[in-house]
């Protein structure tokens, strides 16, 4: 379970003028909720998922992961608990270790780091399960640098890396922008059935209509720091891209950008 | 023969400093100047504590950690302080300057009749004897290097030159990686300055100037080699790399060592 508890986010722009960029928000989220954040820019979609990861710290509030408030914890303290994709696939990755290895630092994020050879038989063969389950014959290009592989294959190998963290909080800020849709459609089917396999609480920021129709339980809809409008799963469900365009239409932000 | 000989030994006795250059610049991608300074340290350290005649082995591992001090502090300066990793190198390095006036009361101790880990030049068989300790010591340590970057924690240091936010989300501080990696690279260094001094006979207040600049020259020397032609002949492993990269700072340092000893004679 994670909670925001009156959650709200300003900052300062050069002119020493304050812009509230989130106000107090309260909302909670549950695993195997898959939930997409939709909005125009400057809304606060990736503001939140840079509060969860603690990137960012709320000026006011609590953000609760299983009940221990974190919003006082670095970057790297939380990271036990939330993995997170982000939207430039060299982000994720380290280009100039194998991909082995990367698995392997993903796997340690909730070990200490110890002077042995971690990069076992055993550990190589788990690995090679995990990512055989993705059905794209990756499981052979263990050895390679993870540099030579492709933006998607990269993704969803960051995919994998969430899994073996065993991480609860799932975050992913427009993990497809830089994606094909061939790639952009299987890394979102391969998300989909990873955080309903694992039971986490996702949180996915995207600007594809598509996606924000098709995938998920759960839609938000942000303008101005305000959560406009929530969706559950039920009337999710009968929404489709056009529906999700007419309304954003609506909005006055919106009016006037032809959305094709 | 004898200045050619020399030349060899000085050149893998700079196989150290070569190494914790690698480890500064490629790792981490910082050029660490601390080492132009903590080579002088491992040197007047040892001179010093040659001439209070301390058992000489005891001596050259004790510069170990005076080096990884010296490079924590730089670490320290650049993290915590959130100085210029350059800038922070050239603060230690000025500061281990006077540090390094202060241990010896003076500008150069001579080491002439003070013991060093090397047989001394009169006794017979002294060349192979020397030569076989001083590439026992290089095997060593670049053994124990690619050894070190192969552990969990090694990678972990790997990644963070690379790709510091990734390190971050992995719940690693890359803080305390940069500050042990400096650390070690100039325990490196450090040792490297001891053993030259023992092999040359005395410590020098400037023998650390320029020093930074020789190991940038065989890190890039070696990396442009193992890039191009490993690749090639499909060799990768990590220890033919590290030992490429010795084995170049080591023919980088025979010419350097070359120039350093007609220099002297």
């Amino acid at each position: 379970m994670l909670e925001f508890q009156n959650i709200s986010k300003s900052f300062v722009d050069f002119s020493g003028q304050k812009i509230s960029v989130l106000k107090p928000l309260s909302i909670s989220f549950s695993p195997s909720e898959f939930t997409l954040i939709i909005g125009p820019n400057g809304s606060g979609k990736s503001t939140i998922l840079n509060l969860i990861a603690g990137s960012l710290s709320p000026d006011e509030g609590h953000i609760l992961i299983d009940g221990k408030e974190v919003q006082k914890l670095k970057a790297y303290q939380r990271s036990a608990q939330v993995a997170r994709i982000f939207q430039n696939p060299l982000q994720g990755t380290v280009s100039d270790l194998t991909v082995m290895e990367n698995m392997r630092l993903a796997y340690l994020r909730n070990h200490s780091k110890t002077l042995k050879f971690g990069i076992t038989k055993s550990f190589r063969d788990m690995v090679k399960q995990h990512i055989a389950e993705l059905k794209l014959g990756l499981e052979n290009k263990t050895e390679q640098k993870m540099g030579v592989l492709s933006g998607g294959q990269r993704q969803v190998l960051t995919l994998v890396m969430a899994t073996l963290s065993r991480a609860q909080v799932l975050l992913m800020d427009e993990p497809t922008a830089a994606l094909d849709p061939k790639s952009s459609q299987m890394l979102m089917d391969n998300a989909s059935e990873i955080i309903a396999k694992k039971n986490l609480i996702a949180l996915m920021v995207t600007h594809n209509m598509h996606e924000a129709a098709h995938y998920g339980n759960r839609l938000l809809i942000l303008k101005n720091g305000v959560i406009e409008d929530d969706m559950s799963s039920h009337r999710k469900s009968q929404i489709d891209v056009t529906a999700l365009f007419n309304y954003q239409n609506q909005d006055p932000l919106f009016r006037n950008s032809k959305v094709s | 023969m004898d200045f050619y000989i020399m030349a060899i030994l000085l050149g893998l006795a700079f196989v150290p400093m070569a190494l914790g250059i690698f480890l500064s610049a490629k790792i981490f991608n910082i050029p660490d100047i601390t080492t132009d300074g903590s080579f002088t340290l491992g040197a007047t350290l040892f001179a010093v504590m040659a001439t209070q005649h301390v058992n000489p082995y005891w001596a050259t591992l004790l510069i170990l950690p005076a080096g990884a001090l010296a490079g924590s502090i730089t670490g320290i300066i650049h993290t915590q302080l959130k100085v210029n990793a350059l800038l922070s190198g050239i603060l230690v390095m000025t500061a281990l300057y006077s540090c390094n006036l202060l241990i010896m009361q003076k500008s150069n101790i001579p080491l002439v009749n003070a013991s060093s880990i090397f047989t001394s030049v009169n006794k017979p068989h002294f060349i192979f004897y020397n030569l076989l300790l001083i590439l026992a010591i290089a095997l060593l340590i670049v053994l124990c290097v690619s050894a070190l970057l192969k552990t969990d924690w090694g990678l972990t240091m790997r990644a963070t030159g690379s790709n510091e936010d990734m390190v971050e989300a992995q719940g690693i501080n890359p803080n305390y990686i940069k500050t042990a990696g400096l650390a070690i690279s100039n325990a490196l260094v450090a040792l490297s300055g001891c053993l030259v001094t023992q092999l040359q006979g005395f410590a020098d207040i400037n023998m650390g100037v320029g020093i930074v600049i020789a190991g940038l020259a065989s890190v890039m020397m070696a990396d442009s080699l193992t890039t191009k032609n490993i690749k090639k002949c499909r060799i990768d492993s990590c220890i033919t790399r590290y030992g490429c990269y010795a084995f170049v700072s080591f023919v980088y340092c025979f010419y350097t060592g070359s120039g350093y000893k007609s220099g002297l004679c």
